[in-house]
């Protein structure tokens, strides 16, 4: 006999997760058995495709040491070529039902859980090109990128974006990660016409090999704030007028809740920018072992979306 | 050989000066241009001024003296030069802070006035204040900044010596006024 999974109540464990369970009883509740379902159908594909990876990427790579050291090559060729194609039959094929669960779980659930906290779209995927990015001082040079879960919209009467971002950056044989984290865009309230930038106090001698172009180090008040940034504008008193006492303090207590991790930010075109390195990967659900129904996916969304609001509250943007 | 070595001595001493000479002149344009950024700024306070008397006036009976206090200051204000010299410098300062004084007082006076308060034309006049004061909040820390490291320059030696010689002084800072940086009294307006 078949047993019919118990889909439970919603519990509202925390002050921030109050009134959500309407939402969750009318928008997510209706969807989650047939999510269920898609976990377990994905899972048993997962596990049969993984079952037959297993034996083959031996013998991709074995073959091509085997070939390799008949053929008497100097560069190993065919051993990386076999590795390649195990790499690629896992990411294309193997893996390709934990996405499709990961997915179909985040564009059922993120749209309400965003909903819940303003006027905020979620879209998991959306093409971004590498200019936008480029055009900020704050990023670090990079030849590749990946971005993912675009929030969009506004909270607490602040109209902001913000998104996960991946960049990495070819040196020699190898990329290395140059960013991981949030870019954060928020409409500023003042008007300005230049560019202030603060980035992380990175030493004198790297300070000074990091300077930009047409940018003047501003000298600030804060002894505190001069220890953990450098900051640079294009106007030494626009960069004063954004970057008032009250801003500096709260730059510097949104650097400690952020747990000492790289926080650096750019006024530019009416937004200020902030990107939070961090390296975490957000608003992703659990393993597909791990049953859907026991809502414990939707109490980390909520959890991390909360907690980027609470950083957002410390800068006191509607106050500012 | 004694020769060689004073023309060393003194092209060393040359150069010396020479460079001291250059740093405190940069630093001392560094100041006369964050002093000519409040002064843009002061104008643009100077012009918004006139408006917010105009309409203040409709609706404020009791603060004519205040009002005219103001107009006064702002002439006398309107009147000082530029950053030539340091004395110069710290008379505009003084005469400016005194407007502003002045103008913060009849801001918190607006309150009373219901009626101006919900005025739209009154409403943006103070937006417009409000911003016109940020920057120059933010032009008076740029010079306060750019004062300061002067200061520190010229008040050690053998700069001072150089300073001296050249004449050139320390700049006054432009301090913050008492009423700025306590809250508002709004019952000693009352009085």
């Amino acid at each position: 006999m078949k047993n019919t999974p118990k889909i439970m109540e919603f519990k509202e464990r925390a002050a921030y997760e109050k009134g959500f369970t309407q939402h969750y009883n009318e928008k997510i509740r209706p969807a989650l058995n047939q999510l269920e379902e898609l976990r377990i159908e994905q899972r048993k594909i997962f596990v049969k495709r993984r079952s037959i990876f297993i034996p083959i990427a031996p013998v991709l790579v074995i073959g091509g040491i085997v070939l390799d050291g008949m053929l008497r090559v100097e560069e190993p060729t065919l051993t990386w070529a076999g590795i390649g194609l195990a790499v690629t039959i896992w990411g294309a094929w193997v893996s390709a039902p934990l996405r499709k669960f990961k997915s179909n779980v985040k564009a059922k659930i993120m749209p309400v859980v965003c909903s819940f906290f303003g006027n905020l779209n979620y879209i998991e995927k959306r093409p971004i090109t590498k200019d936008e990015i480029k055009k900020y001082i704050i990023f670090p040079g990079f030849t590749s990128m990946q971005a993912e879960d675009f929030v969009s919209g506004s909270h607490d009467d602040l109209k902001l974006d913000f998104h996960e971002l991946l960049l990495k950056r070819k040196q020699n044989k190898s990329t290395v990660t140059v960013f991981r984290g949030i870019k954060i865009n928020v409409q500023f309230p003042k008007p300005f016409k230049g560019r202030t930038v603060v980035r992380k106090d990175a030493g004198r001698f790297l300070n000074y090999m990091n300077r930009t172009g047409n940018l003047d180090r501003l000298e600030l008040e804060d002894p505190k704030f001069e220890k953990l940034f450098e900051a640079y504008s294009t106007d030494q008193i626009e960069g004063r007028y954004l970057l008032t006492t009250a801003f500096m303090e709260r730059l510097i207590s949104l650097k400690e809740a952020f747990g000492g991790s790289q926080m650096q930010c750019e006024f530019f075109e009416d937004k200020l920018v902030i990107a939070l390195a961090s390296s975490k990967n957000l608003f992703e659900p659990r393993s597909i072992k791990k049953s859907i129904l026991d809502l414990e996916d939707i109490h980390i969304f909520l959890k991390e979306l909360n907690e980027l609001f609470e950083l957002l509250r410390l800068l006191k943007l509607n106050r500012v | 050989m004694p020769l060689v070595t004073l023309l060393i001595l003194v092209g060393v001493a040359t150069i010396l000066f020479y460079s001291f000479y250059v740093s405190i002149i940069r630093k001392r344009n560094k100041v006369q241009e964050a002093y000519s950024g409040i002064d843009v700024q002061l104008k643009k306070r100077h012009d918004l001024i006139p408006n917010v008397l105009a309409i203040a006036k409709k609706f404020m009976t009791h603060e004519k003296e205040l009002m005219n206090e103001i107009t006064e200051l702002r002439t006398k204000a309107m009147k000082h030069g530029g950053a030539e010299n340091a004395a110069g410098v710290k008379k505009a300062l003084m005469e400016e802070a005194a407007l502003g004084h002045r103008l913060s007082q009849l801001m918190i006076g607006v309150e009373n006035y219901p009626d101006l308060k919900s005025d739209e034309s009154m409403e943006n006049a103070q937006r417009m204040l409000k911003d016109v004061e940020e920057h120059i909040a933010a032009s008076r820390r740029f010079y306060n900044s750019a004062v300061r490291e002067l200061s520190d320059t010229i008040q050690i030696w053998p700069m001072s010596m150089v300073a001296s010689w050249i004449k050139v002084e320390p700049y006054p800072f432009f301090e913050m006024e008492e009423s700025e940086k306590a809250a508002p009294d709004a019952a000693s307006l009352l009085a």
